[in-house]
């Protein structure tokens, strides 16, 4: 799977450079990202502008990274579709993920 | 409208989810549907062609899978039948009932990391039919469609 990554104040910014995350990608998506968390990278942001759908897959694969880093960081994301907005709300997401709405103003809430 | 319908048969594989969901969009394209809507769809029949693939048939992709899609005008309806182990009753008992998800942000435990698709499943689609019948496992999602986009 293809990423586009930069670092911002401490901060890695994951673009997935893929447009669907669903279960045939679940496995390697979710080792790509404990391999971040495993080099030490602790505060992520990933960034959904490519993403235009995500399956419980996916979703799961997220829940365990934030499972892994266990308050010792911080997972974070940006720039869902209204789509994938609605998902989050529907599986109560929302409530365990900081969700923003865009790159700038997600960075600027997160806790370093 | 006239009922029209497309069906079509995928392997057993997580790797014909890309060809389900262009199916899906192929067939709806004419139709001008509410992006939202076939968005719910697609999800509904990712989640349900996954589970097929990982608790019916177990990974063999040598089994196929019957996907229909009917659009009569006030509904999109899709089935999705396998030959594989059917759907445990305890599971099946699910259907129909309001799911939710209620994960607490301070119990870590809490947060689901699987067991999501069914609740997707019924929290996209209006209606949610399992069947087995002459030794086959057939799953019915129905969307109802809006007025103005039927």
């Amino acid at each position: 799977m293809n990423f586009d990554i930069q670092s911002e104040d401490g901060i890695e910014i994951i673009v997935p450079l893929v447009r669907r995350l669903d279960a045939s990608v679940a496995a390697v998506f979710k080792q790509e990202l404990q391999s971040f968390i495993q080099q030490g990278k602790h505060y992520i942001l990933l960034d959904f502008s490519h993403i235009d759908f995500i399956d419980s897959s996916c979703l799961g694969a997220l829940v365990s990274i934030l499972k892994t880093l266990n308050g010792r960081g911080e997972l974070a994301l940006c720039s869902l579709n209204n789509n994938i907005q609605h998902m989050f709300k529907l599986t109560r997401m929302d409530r365990i993920f900081t969700i923003g709405d865009d790159r700038a103003a997600t960075l600027k809430a997160m806790i370093r | 409208m006239a009922s029209v319908s497309t069906t079509l048969c995928l392997p057993a594989s997580l790797g014909s989810l890309a060809e389900l969901s262009n199916a899906l969009y192929d067939f709806v394209a004419p139709f001008a549907l509410d992006s939202a809507v076939v968005y719910q769809v697609d999800l509904a029949s990712c989640e349900a062609f996954t589970n097929i693939v990982k608790h019916a048939v177990n990974y063999d992709d040598s089994q196929e899978v019957i996907i229909t899609l009917t659009n009569d005008g006030h509904h999109l309806t899709l089935t999705l039948s396998d030959a594989g182990m059917a759907m445990p009753d305890e599971i099946r008992r699910e259907l129909g009932h309001a799911p939710s998800l209620s994960p607490d942000p301070l119990v870590h435990s809490s947060w689901p990391e699987g067991g999501m698709g069914l609740i997707l499943i019924q929290s996209m689609m209006d209606n949610v039919r399992y069947e087995t019948e002459n030794g086959r496992n057939i799953l019915t999602l129905t969307k109802r469609l809006s007025s103005e986009h039927s």
